[in-house]
C-alpha cells in the first residue's frame, strides 16, 4: 500500500494549453507554460495555491500540489489530513484544465492509498472517502460524469454524499446539504431528465430561496414551460423588493421566452447600467444578444466588444461571451477578414484568460 | 462559490452552437447580414431571399434598388411556417452593379431537413352509435418539449367529449403535467356523439352516421426550448365505417311474462327496412339453432 504522498500516485501534469497554442498560431502570446523544474521538490504555501486558484493558473497549481504532497512528510493524522486537502487542490486543478480522466485515475490510487492510514484506521471508515475532506469528496463524486459522461455514477455518488450529510446537524452541514442537492439537479438535467431535475429542486432545503426559485423557472423556460416558470417568478416577486436585480432579470428571461427582444432587452440593459453596483455581466451580454434578435448584429458586436474590454477578467475571458461575439464574427465577416477579426480576438482573451479556456468558443473550422 | 453559479443552466444566453433539426409546424428564422466590404459605393443591389421546397418556391423577402456604402451591412430577417416535411433550402441571391460598372450576381443558398416532431397512431372502438377515440402522441424530437395544447375537433355529425379527466374533474394532461422528454409517448381519450335522437332518427341520418368515415382532427401546439413554439393539425383522423345491414331489428321482446311449456307464446320484433328500396320480410325460426321452439306462423 503505498503512502498518499507517493510519487507513484501520480499522473503526468499536462502543460499544454490549448489557448496558448492557437494564440502562438494567431500571432499572440499565448500564456508561456510553467517550468515543472520550478516546482519540483519543495512545498509550496497555501497562500500561493490559493493564489494560482484566483487566477486561474491551473497549471501552476497542479504542480505546485503535486511537489507540496511529495514534500509534506507523514508522520501523524494530521499531515495525512493535510495531504488529503492538498489532494483537492491537485483534484481542482486537473478538472479545470479538462483532464478530468487523469484526476479520476490519481483519485483512484489515493482511494486505495487511504486505506494505509492511520485515520481511516482510527474511524474504522467503512469506505476510505470518509475521512477524506469534503470538498475531495465533492470533486470525486462529480468526477464520472466530467471525465467519462458517466453522470448516473455520479448521482449516485453524490446521493451517497446526501445521505452522510442528512445524518447531521447543523448550519455548515445544512449549506453542504444544499450544494449536493444543486449539484444532483445539475448531473439529472445532463442526464437530460427535465421533469426530474425541476422536481428536485421544487424539493430542495432551500426551495423558498429566491435564487433557486429563479433557477428552477429558468429550467422551466428552458423547457418550454412558460405557465409554471411565471407561478414560480411570481413567487420571487413575492420575495424580493420591486427593484431588485433577480426580479429584473427573471421578466427580462421571461420576455426573451416569450419573444418580446425588445422588453428583454430594455430590462437586462436595466441591469447592466447600474451604476452603483458591480458589472453585471449576464446581463450586459443577454442585452447584447436581444440586438442580434432585434436584427443587428453589429449593435452586439459593439456592446460585447465593449464589455469584454470593461471587465477582461470577468467577460473578457468568459467562454460564453467569446463564444457569442465569434457567432457575430461569422454573421458579419467572411473569409481573410473573418481570420484577422478572430486573431484579434483570440490575442485579446490570451492576455486574460486563465488556463483550460475552452477554444471552441473561437468557432474555428 | 454559491452552489447556484455551477448550475448547468445560468442566466446567460449563449447562442445555439449549431442548427440542430428544424421540425415541422414550427418557424424557421433566419437573419442575413449582406456587407459591401469593398472601397468603394456599390449601386442598384436587389436581394431575393426564397424558400424551396421538394413542391413550391416561396419569396421571403425581396428588395432592389439599394446602394451600400463601403463596410455598410444591410440586414435582413426572414421567418417561414413550416409546412412541410423533407429538403429546404434557403436561397439569397444578390444582384448589384460592380464599381466597374459590370452587373453582378452573387448567391448563397443554407439546405436544412424537416422532420416530424410527434407521431400520432389512432384505435376507434365503436360503442353501439358512439365511437371512442384512442390517441397516442410520441414525441419524436430529439428534446424535451411542452405540450400546450391538444385538442380534437370532430367532424359533422359527430361532437366530442373529452374523456382524459381525473375522478375529481382534474385534466390529466394540463400544463403542469410536466414535459414530454424525447421518446416519451401519452394517449388520450375521447368519445364522440351524435346529437341524434334515436327515437326520431331518419333512415338519411342514421345511414349519415353509420357510413361517417371522418372523425376530426386534432390541433396540436407545443413549446421548447425558450418558448420556441410549433403547432401543427393533423389531416382528418379516420375509421372503417361501421356500415349498416340493409334491415335494422331496432327491437325484439316476448309479450307477456312468461311463456308456458307448451303453449303459443308471441314474440313481437320491430325491423326497419334502412336500405333505399322496397323489401318483402319475412320471419322464421331456424330448427338447427333453436330445437325446442316450434314456430306457428304469424300471430293475429
Amino acid at each position: 500500500m503505498l503512502p498518499l504522498n507517493d510519487r507513484r500516485l501520480f499522473q503526468p501534469t499536462p502543460l499544454a494549453d490549448a489557448l496558448a497554442a492557437l494564440a502562438d498560431q494567431h500571432g499572440g502570446r499565448g500564456r508561456a507554460a510553467p517550468d515543472a523544474r520550478e516546482f519540483a521538490g519543495r512545498p509550496h504555501s497555501y497562500e500561493l495555491l490559493n493564489q494560482y486558484a484566483a487566477g486561474q493558473q491551473w497549471r501552476a497549481l497542479a504542480l505546485a500540489a503535486e511537489a507540496t504532497i511529495q514534500a509534506t512528510p507523514i508522520q501523524s493524522a494530521s499531515d495525512e489530513a493535510a495531504v488529503l486537502r492538498l489532494w483537492t487542490y491537485r483534484a481542482l486543478a486537473l478538472v479545470r484544465l479538462a483532464h478530468a480522466a487523469a484526476a479520476a485515475r490519481e483519485l483512484q490510487a489515493v482511494e486505495a492509498a487511504t486505506r494505509g492510514t492511520s485515520v481511516y484506521a482510527r474511524f474504522r471508515a467503512r469506505a476510505p472517502t470518509v475521512v477524506w475532506p469534503f470538498e475531495l469528496r465533492v470533486l470525486r463524486a462529480q468526477l464520472p460524469g466530467l471525465a467519462h459522461g458517466d453522470w448516473r455514477r455520479t448521482c449516485e455518488r453524490v446521493c451517497a454524499l446526501l445521505r452522510a450529510c442528512e445524518r447531521r446537524a447543523g448550519d455548515a452541514n445544512a449549506q453542504r446539504r444544499f450544494r449536493l442537492q444543486m449539484l444532483l439537479a445539475g448531473a439529472v438535467l445532463r442526464l437530460r431528465d427535465a421533469a426530474l431535475a425541476a422536481a428536485l429542486l421544487a424539493r430542495l432545503d432551500a426551495a423558498d430561496d429566491p435564487r433557486v426559485l429563479s433557477a428552477c423557472a429558468r429550467l422551466h423556460l428552458q423547457l418550454g414551460s412558460l405557465p409554471h416558470a411565471e407561478l414560480l417568478f411570481r413567487r420571487v416577486e413575492a420575495r424580493v423588493p420591486a427593484d431588485d436585480k433577480l426580479l429584473l432579470m427573471n421578466r427580462a428571461m421571461y420576455a426573451v421566452a416569450a419573444g418580446k427582444w425588445a422588453v428583454a432587452r430594455d430590462l437586462f440593459a436595466r441591469v447592466a447600467s447600474d451604476p452603483l453596483g458591480e458589472p453585471h455581466v449576464a446581463a450586459a451580454n443577454n442585452a447584447a444578444v436581444c440586438e442580434l434578435f432585434l436584427g443587428s448584429p453589429q449593435r452586439m458586436l459593439a456592446q460585447l466588444q465593449l464589455l469584454m474590454a470593461d471587465s477582461p477578467t470577468a467577460a473578457g475571458s468568459a467562454a460564453e461571451l467569446v463564444f457569442n461575439y465569434c457567432t457575430a464574427l461569422d454573421l458579419l465577416h467572411d473569409g481573410p477578414a473573418l481570420l484577422a477579426e478572430k486573431s484579434r480576438k483570440i490575442a485579446d482573451v490570451a492576455t486574460w484568460a486563465g488556463d483550460g479556456f475552452d477554444t471552441s468558443a473561437f468557432k474555428m473550422q | 462559490m454559491h452552489p447556484l453559479e455551477g448550475f448547468p443552466l445560468s442566466e446567460t444566453l449563449v447562442l445555439p452552437r449549431s442548427f440542430g433539426t428544424m421540425y415541422l409546424g414550427e418557424t424557421f428564422s433566419a437573419h442575413l447580414c449582406l456587407c459591401n466590404e469593398s472601397p468603394s459605393v456599390v449601386r442598384d443591389i436587389s436581394v431575393q431571399v426564397v424558400m424551396q421546397t421538394s413542391t413550391q418556391q416561396l419569396q421571403l423577402f425581396s428588395d432592389s434598388s439599394k446602394h451600400l456604402a463601403s463596410g455598410q451591412p444591410l440586414n435582413i430577417q426572414v421567418a417561414h411556417e413550416i409546412k412541410e416535411l423533407g429538403a429546404h433550402v434557403l436561397g439569397c441571391s444578390v444582384h448589384y452593379l460592380s464599381a466597374q460598372g459590370e452587373r453582378r450576381v452573387l448567391q448563397k443558398s443554407f439546405k436544412f431537413q424537416v422532420a416530424n416532431p410527434l407521431v400520432v397512431k389512432t384505435k376507434v372502438n365503436h360503442l353501439g352509435r358512439d365511437v371512442l377515440l384512442e390517441v397516442q402522441v410520441h414525441n419524436a424530437t430529439q428534446g424535451t418539449m411542452a405540450l400546450e395544447r391538444l385538442r380534437f375537433e370532430a367532424s359533422s355529425p359527430f361532437t366530442a367529449e373529452d374523456l382524459n379527466t381525473a375522478a375529481d374533474g382534474a385534466a390529466l394532461w394540463d400544463s403542469s403535467a410536466g414535459f414530454m422528454q424525447a421518446g416519451d409517448v401519452r394517449q388520450y381519450l375521447y368519445r364522440l356523439r351524435t346529437h341524434i335522437d334515436p327515437e326520431q332518427v331518419t333512415v338519411d341520418q342514421e345511414r349519415a352516421v353509420q357510413y361517417a368515415t371522418a372523425l376530426g382532427k386534432l390541433d396540436i401546439l407545443w413549446r421548447g426550448s425558450f418558448g420556441s413554439f410549433g403547432r401543427l393539425q393533423t389531416s382528418q383522423l379516420l375509421r372503417k365505417s361501421p356500415g349498416m345491414f340493409l334491415l335494422e331489428i331496432e327491437s325484439a321482446e316476448v309479450l307477456g311474462k312468461t311463456a308456458a311449456l307448451e303453449e303459443p307464446f308471441v314474440v313481437r320484433a320491430l325491423v326497419r327496412n334502412v336500405s333505399e328500396r322496397r323489401m318483402a320480410v319475412s320471419a322464421t325460426v331456424h330448427a338447427h339453432t333453436h330445437p325446442m321452439v316450434i314456430s306457428c306462423g304469424a300471430a293475429q
